[in-house]
């Protein structure tokens, strides 16, 4: 579905399993994430591994009225993995400011038990 | 103006008690509180009972524990007298402080009048249950179509 785009033989062949599987599972696809991410960095839309580098807006950046709050346990399960781990920037496409200010609302949330330090370890 | 400005900083303390504190303790505990506040020179804004909440992990051997949530004003020698207070109390399982502004004016922030909050999701209860209950004020999701027939 998604070979053609990808332009095959370009791709290096330790990666070209990765992608083709586009059908794994979802912690399977965070990890290409990254490749593909920093491909998009360096070189533009033509130059990536792959065209369709969506770029991701910060949501906090693009709506100025929005906060990090701690509190608010929903806002902040955005940032959580289903095992409770905080999610990268790269993947949330938070900016650097924003994201340290979500990293202190989780730690804080945690604190106070609003938010998990881990899922499913008893 | 020839008049200084007071000016304080304003902070937010959470705490927790234990999910079974009866309602006068909990009122108990806000009145001290707002006593030790106002002896330390600062001043309440507003108490928020955020309810019984179901806790992230257990806290002190319970799924679940009331959130108190706390404004106030005053001076930075405040927060450790609040929190000394806190901890002397044996419901009171966490707390947390934060800073939310250094600069505030302490004659124009108002008072405000303390809220409750009902959480959003109470117990799960059993649906013909609550349909009896929240049909007058939720008529939607099909459910009245059951008390009509």
């Amino acid at each position: 579905m998604a070979r053609p785009d990808m332009g095959g033989p370009k791709m290096g062949g330790g990666f070209g399993g990765g992608y083709g599987g586009g059908f794994g599972g979802r912690s399977g696809g965070r990890d290409k994430d990254r490749d593909r991410e920093r491909e998009d960095r360096g070189g533009g839309e033509e130059g990536g591994r792959r065209g369709f580098g969506r770029r991701k807006v910060c949501r906090f950046c693009a709506d100025k009225a929005l906060k990090v709050d701690y509190k608010d346990q929903n806002q902040m399960k955005y940032f959580l993995t289903e095992r409770g781990k905080i999610i990268p920037r790269r993947i949330s496409g938070n900016c650097a400011k924003h994201q340290r200010e979500v990293a202190t609302a989780i730690k804080r949330g945690r604190m106070l038990a609003i938010l998990p330090y881990t899922v499913g370890q008893m | 103006m020839a008049e200084t400005k007071k000016i304080v900083r304003e902070y937010e303390t959470i705490y927790l008690l234990k999910a079974e504190t009866p309602d006068d303790q909990v009122e108990e505990i806000k009145e001290r509180l707002r006593g030790v506040v106002s002896r330390e020179g600062g001043k309440v804004i507003r108490f928020t009972n955020q309810g019984k909440r179901k806790t992230a992990f257990p806290v002190a051997r319970n799924a679940k524990a009331l959130y108190m949530h706390c404004l106030y004003i005053g001076k930075p020698g405040l927060v450790h007298e609040f929190e000394r207070n806190l901890k002397m109390l044996d419901v009171v399982t966490k707390f947390q402080s934060v800073k939310l502004s250094d600069e505030v004016d302490f004659d124009a922030r108002q008072v405000e009048p303390d809220v409750k909050i009902q959480p959003a999701e109470e117990e799960p209860k059993p649906r013909e249950e609550r349909g009896e209950f929240a049909s007058g004020e939720e008529p939607f999701e099909g459910e009245p179509a059951e008390g009509v027939e």
